[in-house]
């Protein structure tokens, strides 16, 4: 894969670059803010780009050169990295695109299996997101009452690993069930939340839930 | 409002104190250099630590000690976040005041409405501040109304709130 990389911090970049090379990427461009990497990725492929959230230009340089480079090289992949996981800054991302981005705290991807994951997920379209993001978005609220609180504990975990924009064949695999029983659970999620949407459809089906959740958590 | 759990409405006087220019500056300041120094020197240890598990031999022992390093190092960061977070809600230095009280009501688990005038920057940081301080000291499951509006030059920020008890 191809991929090239935007962070003002030099000392995690270069740790990034060696461990990319590590896991057999090639590494098109190590640069140091947003302008850099759109002259970059605008003058040669680029399968995925890694941008850091706050970098030159500020004050968010990462999202809006995201928001640029999703215009100019739509097939390029998006991962955005930040120190901090906000509901806000996902909803933003999103809003650039809503196949083949990711956001993700800096230290989970400092892994070379979690990055490959991160970015081959990406590479293929998906949308992926931090899971302990998606794990407070779905928390229970006290006395487990409302929509949320009526799911059983096996399509809470469902609902959690869509949050996370997991498809169907890996939430199977990580919860040790059948595709089929997850087709199920999904079903049944859908019914019991009243979320509108086809639930087969795996990037609208991971927007309806995030949607969901995010305005129950701000409108109580 | 469910028939099982009674609610009452509590109103109670409080008085917020807006945060002063200069120590809204000092606090994003300070949230800057958490972020940019000890942060990224730590994401950067847990980079150099992913790296070095590359070349490690295929050692379930080592590989756990490993894992648990980055545990460690993860729980480093969270609590850097925290402590960021608190100096300075970060949304509030990139998206603003509504934004931020969001952000900061969702991470305490509180629900929170906010109408807001259209105020300056300056203002948007003394009111922000103080709302988000005042909103860790408030239980979870706490209803929250922000109003803040603008007369005569001033800001009045107005903060009400409302707490579920089981009855």
């Amino acid at each position: 894969m191809r991929v090239a990389i935007a962070d003002d911090g030099a000392l995690f970049r270069e740790g990034l670059v060696m461990l990319l090379r590590a896991a057999g990427h090639e590494v098109v461009g190590s640069v140091s803010d947003g302008d850099k990497l759109v002259a970059l990725a605008t003058s040669e492929p680029v399968d995925v780009a890694i941008l850091d959230i706050r970098m030159p230009p500020e004050p968010d340089g990462g999202l809006a050169t995201a928001e640029r480079l999703r215009a100019l090289c739509p097939s390029t992949g998006l991962l955005l990295l930040s120190h901090y996981a906000e509901t806000h800054y996902l909803m933003r991302v999103l809003e650039i695109g809503t196949e083949g981005v990711g956001y993700r705290l800096k230290e989970k991807v400092a892994g070379v299996r979690v990055l490959d994951d991160t970015l081959s997920r990406i590479a293929t379209g998906e949308i992926v997101i931090e899971p302990s993001l998606a794990k407070r978005l779905v928390e229970r609220p006290a006395g487990g009452a409302g929509p949320v609180g009526a799911l059983s504990e096996r399509e809470h975990d469902v609902l959690r690993l869509m949050a996370e924009g997991r498809t169907n064949n890996a939430i199977a695999k990580e919860l040790f069930v059948s595709a089929k029983a997850v087709e199920k659970h999904i079903a049944a999620i859908f019914t019991k939340l009243d979320l509108p949407g086809d639930p087969s459809v795996h990037h609208r089906r991971v927007l309806a839930v995030l949607a969901y959740l995010r305005a129950r958590r701000i409108d109580g | 409002m469910s028939p099982i759990t009674r609610w009452w409405r509590r109103v109670r006087p409080l008085r917020l104190r807006p945060v002063d220019p200069t120590t809204c500056a000092l606090r994003r300041g300070l949230e800057r250099e958490l972020n940019d120094g000890p942060a990224q020197r730590v994401a950067a240890l847990a980079v150099e630590l992913g790296l070095l598990s590359v070349d490690l031999p295929d050692d379930p022992a080592l590989t756990g000690r490993v894992a648990e390093l980055q545990g460690g190092l993860a729980a480093v960061l969270a609590e850097l976040r925290e402590i960021g977070g608190v100096l300075f809600p970060p949304v509030l230095a990139s998206d603003g005041l509504e934004p931020a009280l969001h952000a900061v009501a969702e991470r305490r688990g509180v629900a929170i409405a906010v109408h807001s005038d259209l105020v300056d920057q300056a203002t948007a940081h003394a009111a922000g501040l103080a709302v988000a301080d005042h909103l860790r000291s408030v239980p979870r499951d706490t209803q929250v109304a922000v109003r803040v509006r603008r007369h005569r030059g001033t800001a009045r920020v107005d903060v009400t709130e409302e707490r579920g008890q089981c009855g």
